[in-house]
């Protein structure tokens, strides 16, 4: 998960993008489905082109996404009970413009959430997003919380494949009827918790002789900067939503 | 080092294990084909052991994690934080120790999950849960039923069991972990007599 990223947009400050981040989700909110599907989605798409990720980026987008939209139409159409315009009809099967555009109103701020954080982190480091946060005061226990997270659960994957293994050639089934497999679940999940846990206090010594709990500043392996062009970025963002936001409210109400 | 630091560092190394665990244990579901989730096991056992800030931190994470690749599992981090704050008050009543407590405390998790994932499915989600569940909704939904009504049914129906595992299973690892180990932990006075 931690793979070197190359690319326009990997270049950028990661809390700049977060800030545009936060700026969509938060438009996709107040405004309808057009500005989801006709701005944010193509708007995404081409940067995800533009800083060459777009294959992994669509295949994860769709992966994400395909079942829940799939879902939602289906709800929504089915719910459907307005006399707007037919668009297509089969025996008891009828879809009106008005299912459609629930559809998409509901759809709208999920796709664009998750092609917004897809986007982030097809052109962000976790680690470099951890230092900038850092930068910006938070605390260290967060980056190690999320960092030793990313690093703990292919460890444990790994661990638990290790352990089913262990109780199979024990004579645990793990195959055949539900109750069987239901009797499975325990000794394959315990072992590893326990381990697990029996391991902490050593890490713990580990960490503290590190100086983690140290109350002094904390120095970097690595450092990345903002540039200007990342707080000008930031700042046009933050206005552009502002003024989106005021233009919409005005709309609204008058 | 004083005795607070060494705790809350304890606390803090327990929180990715509990993140992983949640991750891993649901794994596990899916390898024994089992028709539960049994994704918040991490979260339990963190806030029983560390409290309820600890719990609702690792719940917090573990979607935030999560939705790194599938980021529909972002918006019901609320679900996974409650579930933490209340596993960590139950614990703090000493409700893990007693088969009757981890009852009671089933019953209580299974409710507040009850309350803020149905809204978080209905109302952001238009009623889908993106697992296999949603077939059932929309079942419930072809069948006449409101989308409020189909989501609360469907929720019964795939939740229950699910909560009630999840956290029998913690207190049983809680019985399993050796008395020494636990003795490192904020809440071990609940469970030491």
């Amino acid at each position: 998960m931690l793979e070197r990223r190359k690319g326009p947009l990997s270049k950028l400050y990661p809390l700049t993008k977060l800030v545009f981040l936060f700026c969509a989700v938060i438009l996709a909110i107040v405004f309808d489905w057009r500005f989801g599907y006709l701005v944010m989605v193509p708007l995404t798409m081409f940067l995800a082109v533009f800083s060459g990720n777009f294959l992994s980026f669509l295949k994860k987008f769709i992966g994400a996404l395909l079942l829940f939209v799939i879902f939602v139409f289906l709800f929504k159409i089915m719910l459907d009970k307005s006399d707007s315009q037919i668009l297509f009809q089969w025996q008891f099967i009828v879809i009106r413009i008005q299912g459609l555009i629930d559809g998409l109103n509901q759809t709208s701020v999920l796709v664009v959430m998750a092609a917004v954080v897809l986007l982030f982190f097809e052109t962000t480091e976790v680690e470099d997003l951890m230092i900038s946060l850092q930068q910006k005061k938070v605390s260290h226990v967060v980056s190690y919380i999320v960092l030793s997270t990313l690093q703990m659960i292919p460890d444990m994957v790994k661990r638990s494949k290790v352990i089913m293994q262990a109780q199979q050639a024990r004579g645990i089934e793990t195959e055949g009827n539900i109750y069987l497999r239901m009797r499975a679940f325990f000794p394959s999940l315990g072992p590893l918790i326990i381990s697990s846990i029996s391991e902490l206090e050593e890490r713990a010594i580990t960490l503290e002789v590190r100086g983690f709990s140290a109350s002094v500043e904390k120095t970097f392996l690595k450092d990345i900067q903002s540039r200007s062009i990342d707080r000008i970025l930031s700042l046009g963002f933050v206005l552009l939503s502002v003024a989106l936001i005021g233009w919409r409210i005005y709309v609204w109400l008058f | 080092m004083s005795k607070a630091a060494k705790y809350s560092t304890m606390a803090i190394l327990l929180i990715p294990i509990g993140i992983a665990i949640n991750y891993v244990g649901g794994q596990i579901a899916l390898i024994l084909k089992l028709p539960v989730f049994i994704d918040v096991i991490g979260t339990i056992l963190v806030g029983a052991l560390a409290g309820p800030l600890f719990g609702a931190i690792t719940g917090l994470v573990t979607n935030l994690i999560l939705g790194i690749t599938a980021p529909t599992w972002i918006p019901y981090a609320i679900v996974n934080v409650a579930i933490g704050i209340v596993a960590g008050l139950c614990a703090k009543k000493g409700w893990f120790k007693t088969v009757k407590g981890a009852f009671i405390t089933s019953v209580l998790i299974w409710l507040i999950t009850q309350l803020t994932a149905n809204p978080v499915t209905v109302y952001l989600f238009g009623g889908v849960t993106g697992s296999g569940s949603s077939f059932i909704t929309s079942f419930l939904i072809a069948t006449g039923q409101s989308l409020w009504q189909s989501v609360i049914t469907t929720a019964l129906i795939t939740e229950t069991v699910d909560k009630f595992i999840s956290v029998f299973i913690v207190f049983f690892i809680i019985k399993a972990i050796p008395a020494r180990t636990l003795l490192k932990f904020p809440l071990a006075k609940h469970y030491l007599d």
